[in-house]
């Protein structure tokens, strides 16, 4: 296994803290005072990225997670496989599989979706979470290396004093 | 060797549709499934920034693809905003007469066709209503906006990496670090 890069490690720490907040908004709202207004907050903040339906969410200490069971499947997938990628790769950034292993559970996600809409097939909390989980393992493996990639470049360019933002860079 | 294409122009374009689908009621229903208008929007901005290029021109790097999403986020939070304001001076209150009725519509189909019970449907109107309530006032206006300036950025890099990922140039220049 390669050493992960500093940007790998700083990304995956954002990524498991932003996973701990899905966690911590229902244990924070079964705690007292203060820890409700925390998890208001946490909740709150969610509320911009998914519908947060009770029903369609699983539930901590009695209480839904901050997201529904899809985005917190999918986001936790997501986290898992960021914590796989350095045992399964020598190299982060020369990992990226063909475009039809992220094309099956997406298409699998939008049948799940789009038939439980028109009435077709009743999405459960198990489709959900298979669908968004499956999907949320998929994506790093896309992301992550050029994502590691452009924040060396960056760096390399920083340093270099040769940053390129605007037009004509 | 001609100079990369402009960014701002497909941020700008990539951003008014996010705008678009994250700040008209009823289509912005896309980004209750993790931000995916936003995903998209960003997936969109570097397939359209890859259009602009031609082959005398350095090829695509991540980080062009990094900034990019950046842009594209920015500006999609500035467009939904400006969208969602124009849409209540527009509109007033029918505006959210409007949102209502095509969530109210959405809810009944979803009601009709069995596919969600009825306790759900409730707690769906009741975040609809709480929605509605809270984006009247200035300050509902700037912590929206506040909010889509730190996710928006965030989501759309993550489209346009996953687009960079997808639409992959052919030629790649070695990142180099000596």
């Amino acid at each position: 296994m390669k050493r992960p890069t500093t940007s790998y490690l700083i990304f995956t720490l954002l990524v498991a803290f932003w996973c701990s907040l899905i966690l911590a908004a229902p244990i924070l709202r079964s705690g007292m005072g203060s820890t409700m207004h925390l998890s208001g907050m946490v909740y709150d903040a969610f509320g911009a990225v998914c519908h947060q339906i009770g029903d369609r969410s699983f539930h901590l200490e009695g209480e839904k997670f901050a997201v529904c069971a899809r985005c917190a499947s999918l986001y936790f997938g997501f986290c898992f496989s960021l914590f796989l990628m350095p045992f399964a790769s020598r190299s982060l950034k020369r990992i990226v599989p063909p475009n039809a292993v992220l094309a099956v559970p997406a298409f699998l996600m939008f049948i799940d979706v789009s038939f439980t809409l028109v009435g077709v097939h009743e999405s459960t909390l198990f489709t959900r979470a298979i669908t968004g989980g499956s999907l949320g393992i998929v994506l790093p493996w896309y992301i992550v290396p050029p994502l590691i990639d452009a924040l060396e470049r960056l760096r390399f360019q920083i340093r270099t004093r040769r940053l390129p933002l605007l037009p004509g860079d | 060797m001609e100079e990369k294409p402009n960014k701002i122009r497909v941020a700008l374009v990539a951003g008014a549709l996010i705008g678009v689908v994250s700040g008209v009621p009823g289509l912005n229903l896309i980004n209750c499934c993790c931000c995916a208008g936003v995903v998209l929007g960003g997936l969109l901005s570097t397939y359209l920034y890859l259009q602009e290029f031609t082959p005398q021109m350095p090829a695509l790097e991540s980080s062009d693809v990094l900034i990019l999403g950046i842009m594209t986020g920015v500006a999609g939070a500035f467009s939904v905003t400006t969208i969602e304001i124009f849409i209540r001076l527009l509109f007033g209150s029918i505006g959210d007469e409007f949102a209502r009725s095509i969530l109210e519509q959405i809810i009944g189909y979803l009601e009709e066709g069995g596919s969600v019970p009825a306790d759900m449907v409730d707690e769906m109107r009741e975040q609809m209503e709480q929605s509605l309530a809270g984006a009247d006032s200035l300050f509902g206006i700037v912590s929206g906006l506040f909010i889509t300036l730190i996710l928006y950025p965030i989501f759309a890099t993550l489209g346009a990496m996953l687009g960079y990922a997808v639409f992959k140039p052919k030629r790649q220049q070695p990142l180099q670090t000596s």
